[in-house]
């Protein structure tokens, strides 16, 4: 048995609350007896007058809840009206009415350098060879390669000159490259003739 | 010369809702201090407090065919305040663990406990230990209702009460 054990006395079959209990319970009661009774004592604030004027002129203007409340109704009801009508034109004209799409394509910065002349001095020296040395562009074969060359050079100059300075139409650089490498092509089947 | 015409409550209600003016001013008269006092204390703003009076008294007058005199006026009044004032301070109140809790306003008072102290400690609480404590230990709202008119549980409501009767404590430690 412990010592606390040992202090609680036995009274015909029953024991003894310790007296301890009591007291800390008689100290709880007081403080919140104390706390309580100085709750009691809060003040109490005046409300202003100015509230009650306010009140009063609140209360004699009309409620604005229910004007409200009508006046969105009302509102949501013309939205409505005028989302119909508009679906319904849109969609009694749309097999009238052509439709007009776009894109938009952006140009790599690798697309946009003009290099397709770079090579343009080999094409010259071409043409060198054979004003200096006809004889060796006088093969049919040679002949055949040189129409097509000159076609597709003129080719290139329209689309050089549609291009202009500042056009990136993708489209138009994209057959321009691939004219400049039919070129290159030739002139290297062209070279191998001589 | 204004002459007074002595209302019982269900009087001052049926006249309230016929807008009898008069019947209104009475009404509000009679509960205006307490109900400040009570905005007051949970908006911790005595310009605020005017505003939640004002619009917890218009409700009153706008609400009043939905009293079933299931309670009495005042604390149904009571509750339409509280509401009121809470819904202005919601936005701050964070109902924190204690020990979390900010502990910037810790105060030393004096020997005795007088009203002003206590007063000032309770206003000096964090709002929701405060809105719990004011609504249940001043006002006399169960948990339950609490819980229900602030949206936290019954669990909660309990435990800002505890932490704000502990701070509370430690607050007046000089005189309790």
């Amino acid at each position: 048995m412990s010592e606390k054990n040992q202090n609680i006395k036995l009274d015909k079959n029953r024991f003894s609350a310790p007296e301890t209990v009591w007291q800390k319970l008689e100290n709880s009661l007081n403080e919140a007896n104390k706390l309580k009774a100085g709750l009691n004592n809060l003040p109490v604030y005046n409300a202003p007058e100015t509230v009650w004027v306010k009140i009063e002129s609140d209360l004699t203007e009309k409620r604005p809840g229910k004007l409200i409340k009508l006046g969105t109704f009302r509102i949501a009801a013309a939205i409505l009206v005028l989302l119909g009508a508009g679906v319904w034109i849109y969609f009694s004209l749309a097999e009238e009415t052509e439709l007009i799409s776009y894109s938009t394509e952006f140009v790599s910065g690798e697309l946009q350098i003009n290099d397709w002349d770079e090579e343009e001095s080999a094409f010259l020296m071409l043409d060198q060879i054979c004003i200096e040395k006809p004889f060796l562009c006088e093969d049919a074969e040679f002949q055949l390669l040189r129409r097509s060359l000159n076609d597709l050079t003129e080719g290139k100059n329209a689309l050089k000159n549609s291009l202009g300075e500042i056009n990136t139409d993708p489209d138009l650089i994209a057959q321009l490259a691939k004219i400049e490498m039919e070129r290159t092509n030739i002139l290297k089947e062209m070279l191998a003739y001589l | 010369m204004q002459q007074t015409i002595r209302m019982t409550e269900s009087e001052i209600v049926h006249g309230c809702l016929k807008e009898d003016r008069y019947a209104q001013k009475l009404l509000y008269d009679k509960y205006k201090d307490a109900m400040f006092t009570l905005a007051y204390r949970i908006s911790g703003d005595f310009l605020l407090a005017e505003e939640i009076l004002h619009d917890a008294f218009l409700k009153v007058f706008r609400g009043l065919g939905g009293f079933r005199f299931e309670s009495t006026l005042g604390a149904w009044i009571k509750i339409i305040v509280a509401r009121t004032a809470y819904s202005k301070i919601k936005k701050k109140v964070v109902f924190e663990p204690f020990e979390t809790a900010s502990h910037d306003q810790s105060v030393h008072w004096g020997n005795s406990l007088d009203t002003e102290y206590l007063e000032n400690a309770i206003m000096a609480l964090p709002e929701g230990y405060r809105t719990v404590f004011i609504m249940i230990e001043v006002e006399g709202f169960s948990h339950r209702e609490v819980a229900e008119m602030l949206g936290i549980s019954e669990g909660t409501s309990k435990s800002q009460l505890f932490h704000a009767k502990k701070k509370l404590r430690i607050l007046l430690a000089e005189y309790l």
